[in-house]
């Protein structure tokens, strides 16, 4: 089931490529835009897997994001996105 | 700023939620559609902002994981309002201010004049005031177009005028029309007469017959140059003259000056007065009607209460100061006064005799009981050309031959 998954994901890749489209327009994949080190947006999450001042993590399907800083307030949160905001010290995918 | 706005109408409140788990709760708000933003941890849980139309499907979420919810604060129009719900008076005043700001947003209350240059704004007022345009009139009853026409035949050296109502201010923006230039003639025979007594100078002719020479002593009224050209074989033809004819002119000008002269000094003290002005009424809000000191300078100045850039109302503070002075009088010496009578005079000339050039003065003083007068001859070198039509006499009918 999971190499099935992965095969349409390779397929959906491809296509992308060959049309000259962006990836997350056609595949199920996240956005996500980090403005300096103070704000970050996140499109296509999962779910909110901790929430602390220093750190929030965030499911993102296959893998979770990890972000770690000071002060870290969660401004706009919705089912499709969430806005980070404060100071942002790592980001990582674990 | 907007969404600020946007927020306070929509009205929010802020929420805490007491759980340890407090990103199931997130989670579980964020998948019910649920838009909350400012979520910040704190000792017991979680503690967010939602929108007021959110908040019983947030209560029903928490009642469900059976969690203690509190509110922390409320902010918007519908709790503001909700908090003065039972005040009539206030709800009527806010009622009552709103309509007297609209009935009075459409009167005209002031009236700008813009682009005067020779005309007054006192007499484009005074026109207004007979076409009944004066501070009060309704807006709706200033005809932009009718009005601008009237007033364009009422004052003929308008060309063109625009009136513009801006919040409850009459803004009249006009332009004045240039005189019309002066056309030189120059078909019509002429002749240049001398405009004043002189000898003269030099001459620079460039049509017409030169009757004089430099070395000329010529009276007012002589003939410089003809129009009318003579030769011994043709005709005697009549062309316009035009030239200059530069003489040397004496020119007696009387000039005055006082014996004493008088210094206004401020002594410090002042006094400041106010006026409300209500419409064409004016309240002092002082007692006592006569100037406060025996010799003082007044400084009138006008504010207009308003709202916003051009929305005046019919409300304002006059402001009076009175600083307080002495007059100081001093003898003035001879010099003093000469210098006084020379200045005047060489004010005087330039002001007659614009172009004219001083080569010299021949003074003489007379002193008199107020002050020195100057008797001055000033000698001057200027164009004395001045233009006169030449009528052409009629020529006498030919005779017929004889048959």
């Amino acid at each position: 089931m999971r190499n099935r998954k992965m095969a349409v994901s390779d397929y959906g890749a491809k296509l992308a490529t060959r049309l000259d489209l962006p990836c997350d327009a056609i595949l199920d994949n996240s956005h996500i835009e980090l403005l300096g080190s103070q704000e970050m947006n996140i499109e296509g999450h999962k779910g909110v897997l901790c929430y602390d001042e220093t750190l929030v993590k965030l499911s993102m399907g296959a893998k979770i994001l990890e972000i770690s800083g000071r002060g870290l307030v969660m401004k706009n949160l919705t089912s499709e996105g969430v806005s980070v905001f404060g100071e942002i010290t790592k980001v990582e995918f674990i | 700023m907007l969404s600020a706005w946007v927020n306070y109408i929509r009205s929010y409140l802020e929420i805490e939620v007491d759980c340890p788990f407090h990103e199931r709760f997130l989670n579980l708000c964020s998948r019910a559609g649920i838009y909350f933003w400012d979520a910040q941890k704190t000792e017991r849980g979680i503690r967010f902002t939602v929108y007021r139309k959110d908040r019983k499907m947030v209560e029903q979420i928490a009642e469900k994981l059976a969690l203690k919810m509190s509110v922390c604060s409320e902010t918007g129009l519908y709790y503001l309002l909700k908090k003065y719900r039972g005040r009539y008076a206030f709800g009527a005043g806010a009622v009552a201010f709103l309509v007297a700001i609209f009935v009075l947003s459409s009167f005209v209350w002031s009236i700008d004049v813009i682009g005067c240059e020779t005309i007054t704004e006192e007499e484009v007022l005074y026109e207004l005031k007979n076409l009944e345009v004066i501070p009060g009139t309704p807006a709706s009853k200033i005809d932009s177009e009718t009005l601008s026409e009237e007033l364009k035949l009422r004052i003929p050296e308008i060309s063109w005028v625009a009136l513009n109502i801006k919040g409850s201010k009459l803004e009249v923006d006009l332009k004045e029309r240039t005189p019309k230039p002066e056309i030189m003639d120059d078909e019509t025979p002429s002749n240049l007469l001398a405009s004043k007594d002189g000898l003269i100078l030099s001459m620079e002719v460039a049509s017409g017959m030169p009757q004089v020479k430099p070395g000329d002593v010529v009276k007012r009224g002589d003939i410089l140059v003809s129009g009318a050209v003579e030769s011994e074989t043709k005709p005697t033809r009549y062309t316009p003259s035009s030239g200059r004819v530069y003489a040397k002119t004496w020119t007696k000008i009387d000039s005055k000056a006082p014996a004493f002269e008088e210094k206004r000094s401020y002594t410090g003290e002042e006094k400041t007065r106010y006026t409300l002005r209500l419409f064409d009424w004016n309240i002092p809000l002082y007692f006592g009607g006569d100037a406060p000191f025996e010799e003082s300078e007044r400084i009138l100045s006008i504010s207009e209460l308003k709202l916003g850039e051009n929305f005046y109302l019919p409300v304002g503070i006059q402001k009076e100061r009175y600083l307080e002075c002495t007059t100081e009088r001093r003898e003035l010496s001879y010099e003093e006064q000469l210098a006084i009578c020379r200045e005047r005079r060489d004010e005087l000339f330039a002001a007659t005799f614009p172009e004219a050039e001083v080569i010299d003065h021949l003074e003489e003083t007379e002193q008199v009981e107020d002050g020195l007068v100057l008797h001055s001859e000033v000698v001057g070198r200027e164009d004395i050309a001045s233009w006169s039509e030449l009528t052409v006499p009629e020529e006498p009918p030919e005779e017929a031959p004889e048959q």
